[in-house]
């Protein structure tokens, strides 16, 4: 029995339709990012924040030979207004000692040195900016994935769920949890997953329900596969691409919320360093008045390293050509 | 019907989760940092009976969900409590502390869509241009900065070096006062007044979300000047302005409105800071405030009216939205 | 309870009785919650070595009823039987036999393949599954599998992107056939593929049905598929069967009003037999399987309709026989 046009079977197979779609993800990738030059920038500026926090602030504090935490009584003038950045320190007389100690970017209220302690504070900032975005991440793909797989009541229960949490005021919370685990690197992690999982759940949720209804996911079921089975080997590394974006933007606005818990008092513990805190400490009794640059600088590296995640995720999302932000 | 019966009573049912939550929460916190209310209230010196006589007064005697079950008692009559601390019904705190709250919000509102949305529209208007690359990189600076720390930097800027004579270093020769430092004046005794003391606190708290919904509409119209219906209205003659008035903005106006309606809840947490910092006194001073004086009607009671505003928002949203879109609404066939 | 002959005398490989499938929609908690009448009580039988097809409109509930031959779905009421054992309610342990005796061809070679894994990966994975062997061994069986659908298996870790569509509905193919089923059901393997693609597929299909002596249950709306490459034809509308028969009785003789309806419309390259056809044009859409109308389901558009089809459902008379049909006034044979 042969149909008419029909041709011998395996002959216009050997032919390859169109050889530039031999190229894999991964190459397409790469070369949309390279063209990026805004994305490069941030990246490389996160890697040397990176290095910096490990391994960089040790180095800079053995340099100079000033400790974070170390106060210099000369490092404040004499009325006890911190100095601006590339200051000596103040000598007996009130007049700058140009062989005393230097300060690269001035000094804080209790006269320690910023850049030491800018870049201590960049390891609270990344430990739990990444960190609690970690633990969302995790908490947000289960949830999404098993809501947006088995849909139905456990759909809609996981939905309102996410919603709930969404209308809760997310700082009063925090606070409120602060205040009963009490400050600290681990507490502050948790409090803030515990306010930003939903956002991975959202994405997930959506992604998963219509990956679900597609036809190879019914051929896995009909080959016998269970539903964990097909969640991990089908359905996850299609949301790979999307988390990872959606990933910086939650480190960004982790970060932030990071910074204002402990801006309140209710990040890491004094004296350890970190960005909120300083500002926090520029601010109080209206410091920033007498000296601008206490606040002024944490907040500068607070931005940059902000605006830094955010501008990966654009690059990152333009080339994995990944629709839709974060919300 | 039945679907907005059904909306009403999960919207309900998600106030009285925060709620809950919040008691438990609150509740919590006294049990474990081993204070409580009564001692705060009754002061250092109070005897322990005296304290207790206080804990009878204020009701912390009683199990917690009694105490609960009172103030779902005291929801439905229209009240929040009384506050421990301040001898007063809770309502009268909030109240006005929401309508300076209200205020800030407002003026952040009309400030950040006034901005973002030409913005955003000269942006998508011209793509990948300088001036597009400018301003979206602007406004990328604008989401990663933190409120807590815009507030006192233009505060400084804007209003205290004025002050002092001085901008950014450079003499004035006098003083300037175009933005008063801080300080919350109301509406109903000197208007003017009202909205001078609001314009940098509202700046503050509107710069991040300018930034993000300039972004938004950038997004959002470029989305739409690529669809093949703008294609056709071009293509039958429509001036690009009147495309983009009577076609374009219909899809953006609701999102914008829906994506307002989330925000409400996410805005809560920078309008505190703001408060914070310019001395106004709303919600977010109030709540903070009775965190740390353990006075937690107050607190529940803050946290159940943002709860209740914030999930109003999102249920009207949603009706909203099954209003619009007829593929929402349950099959009828 | 099907007692239909087997038209090649071997033994029934798939045996459904009282099919019914059921779907609720709407929101259920306080709603109206409708309910979609997919599948109403189908029952047929498939021997080893039969090609089925499955014809209808769209809505008329034949993909619903591969998924639920396959266990894709779990029937509402009913009994399937699947070489002498009943998978209609069975935990999935007791599926092992139909997963492995058993693999369905999808319509859409787009959508049907992963588009993240390399295509070998698709076709191995039913063999991993199974715990088929070594790696090398399943690799080898891919190297099998990717010849015997004419595909060239150097391709193979490639991914489903860079193929065509034709071959890409082979490589599913190549994957039903991964453990030697007996049975292949195919929803409407062709219908996505453009002419030239179609016939090569079919070609493919016939090939491996003599090679490998496979049946085949076969959805298509598609007649003229049904004539050149069907032993037996199945007649569905709105969730019920109409007409059951050999396909060549049914072209030859259709007693379902149902089923002259659809022969009268299926276009014929002949403007001359066009011509001279007899018109018995199909007023109206079908109803919706949401509220199928009483009595027969198709009584509102049939032009010999009376009160009594509006009464009662017509039963799948004659009780045996290889031509089987659900009226009450059949079509006499015609003579012609």
């Amino acid at each position: 029995m042969s149909f008419s046009g029909s041709q011998t079977a395996g002959v216009a197979d050997s032919v390859m339709i169109d050889p530039t779609l031999s190229v894999s993800f991964r190459a397409r990738f790469v070369r949309r990012v390279l063209a990026d030059k805004a994305t490069i920038v941030a990246a490389v500026f996160l890697v040397i924040l990176l290095l910096l926090a490990t391994i960089g602030a040790p180095i800079v504090a053995a340099l100079t030979g000033h400790g974070s935490n170390q106060q210099f009584f000369n490092g404040l003038t004499v009325n006890g207004v911190p100095l601006p950045p590339f200051s000596h320190e103040i000598a007996n007389n009130g007049q700058p000692n140009p062989h005393g100690a230097f300060f690269i970017l001035g000094t804080d209220r209790l006269g320690r040195d910023m850049l030491v302690r800018l870049l201590y504070g960049a390891r609270a900032t990344l430990a739990v900016g990444l960190g609690a975005t970690a633990v969302a991440l995790v908490i947000g793909l289960v949830l999404g994935m098993v809501a947006g797989y088995f849909g139905g009541v456990l759909d809609a229960v996981i939905s309102r769920g996410i919603e709930t949490a969404m209308a809760f005021p997310s700082m009063l919370f925090a606070i409120g949890l602060a205040a009963v685990l009490g400050a600290g690197l681990v507490n502050s992690i948790i409090v803030i997953a515990l306010f930003s999982w939903y956002y991975p759940a959202r994405i997930v949720r959506m992604a998963v329900r219509s990956l679900r209804g597609e036809q190879f996911v019914e051929a896995a079921r009909s080959i016998g596969l269970g539903h964990i089975t097909i969640m991990r080997r089908h359905l996850l590394p299609q949301l790979t691409a999307p988390l990872i974006v959606y990933a910086t933007g939650v480190v960004a606005l982790n970060i932030l919320f990071e910074a204002g818990l402990s801006y309140l008092g209710l990040g890491v513990r004094p004296p350890t360093p970190d960005w909120g805190q300083m500002i926090a400490d520029g601010v109080t009794s209206d410091l920033y008045r007498q000296q601008l640059w206490v606040a002024l600088t944490p907040g500068l590296a607070l931005v940059f390293t902000t605006v830094a995640f955010n501008q990966l995720g654009d690059g990152l999302r333009d080339a994995f050509a990944v629709r839709g932000s974060i919300r | 019907m039945k679907f907005v019966a059904r909306r009403l009573l999960i919207a309900v049912g998600q106030v009285l989760l925060v709620t809950l939550l919040a008691y438990v929460l609150f509740y919590v916190i006294s049990d474990v940092t081993g204070a409580s209310p009564a001692q705060r209230v009754a002061g250092h010196a109070a005897t322990p009976a005296q304290v207790a006589r206080v804990a009878h007064l204020l009701g912390t005697d009683k199990p917690i969900y009694t105490q609960y079950l009172d103030f779902l008692d005291h929801i439905v009559h229209g009240n929040f409590g009384y506050s421990f601390l301040q001898r007063q019904p809770v309502t009268q705190i909030i109240l006005p502390a929401a309508g300076v709250s209200l205020s800030l919000i407002l003026v952040a509102v009309v400030i950040w869509l006034t901005l973002a949305i030409p913005i955003g529209l000269i942006s998508a208007l011209r793509p990948r241009s300088f001036t597009d690359r400018s301003l979206m990189t602007g406004a990328q600076i604008a989401i990663a900065t933190p409120v807590f720390w815009l507030a006192p930097i233009l505060s400084y800027l804007l209003a205290f070096e004025p002050n002092q004579g001085r901008f950014l270093g450079i003499s004035l020769g006098g003083s300037v006062n175009v933005f008063p430092i801080e300080g919350w004046i109301s509406l109903t005794s000197n208007p003017w007044q009202w909205l001078h003391h609001l314009m940098l606190p509202g700046l503050a708290l509107a710069l991040g979300f300018t930034g993000f919904y300039a972004r938004f509409v950038r997004a959002l119209v470029l989305e739409q000047l690529d669809e093949d219906y703008v294609r056709t209205a071009r293509a039958k003659g429509a001036g690009r302005r009147r495309v983009l008035r009577s076609h374009v903005g219909r899809v953006v106006a609701p999102s914008i409105i829906t994506l307002l309606g989330l925000d409400l809840g996410a805005a809560v947490g920078s309008v505190l800071f703001v408060e914070l910092v310019f001395g106004l006194p709303g919600l977010g001073f109030v709540a903070v405030n009775s965190i740390q004086n353990l006075d937690y009607p107050v607190t529940v009671g803050v946290v159940t009216f943002t709860g209740l505003l914030t999930v109003g928002a999102m249920t009207l949203s949603d009706f909203a939205v099954a209003l619009l879109d007829p593929r929402v609404r349950r099959p009828t066939g | 309870m099907s007692v239909e002959q087997h038209r090649n005398g071997r033994p029934a490989l798939l045996d459904v009785s009282g099919l019914v499938k059921e779907f609720p929609v709407g929101r259920g908690l306080f709603g109206t919650g409708g309910v979609v009448h997919a599948v109403q009580g189908v029952s047929f039988s498939l021997s080893a070595g039969e090609t089925l097809a499955v014809v209808g409109e769209s809505g008329c509930g034949k993909s619903t009823l591969a998924r639920c031959v396959l266990r894709l779905l779990v029937p509402t009421a009913g009994t399937i039987t699947f070489e002498g054992i009943d998978i209609t309610n069975a935990p999935p342990r007791q599926l092992r036999p139909l997963r492995r005796d058993a693999a369905m061809v999808f319509q859409d070679p787009f959508g049907s393949l992963n588009p993240r894994l390399r295509v070998a990966s698709i076709v191995g994975e039913p063999l991993r599954e199974a715990r088929f062997g070594s790696k090398k061994e399943i690799e080898a069986r891919v190297w099998e599998l990717f010849t015997q659908v004419g595909l060239n298996p150097e391709h193979f870790s490639r991914f489903p992107h860079e193929f065509s569509g034709g071959q890409r509905q082979r490589i599913g193919i190549a994957r039903a056939l991964a453990l030697h089923p007996k049975l292949l059901v195919c929803d409407e393997p062709v219908s996505a593929l453009d002419v030239s693609a179609q016939a090569q597929i079919l070609n493919l299909l016939a090939d491996l049905r003599d090679q490998l002596d496979l049946s085949y249950l076969f959805i298509t709306h598609n007649l003229d598929i049904v004539r050149r490459f069907c032993d037996r034809v199945l007649v569905m509308y709105l969730g019920r069967v109409m007409e059951i028969s050999t396909v060549a009785e049914l072209f030859a003789a259709p007693r379902h009003p149902y089923t002259a309806a659809l022969l009268a419309a299926t276009p014929i390259p002949n403007p001359r037999l066009t011509r001279a056809r007899k018109r018995a044009p199909l007023t109206g859409d079908p109803a919706s399987p949401l509220s199928p109308p009483p009595g027969c389901p198709f009584h509102p558009r049939c032009p010999r309709a009376q009160q009594r089809c509006h009464d009662e459902v017509p039963a799948l008379t004659p009780d045996d026989g290889s031509h089987r049909f659900a009226c009450h006034f059949p079509l006499e044979v015609a003579t012609a």
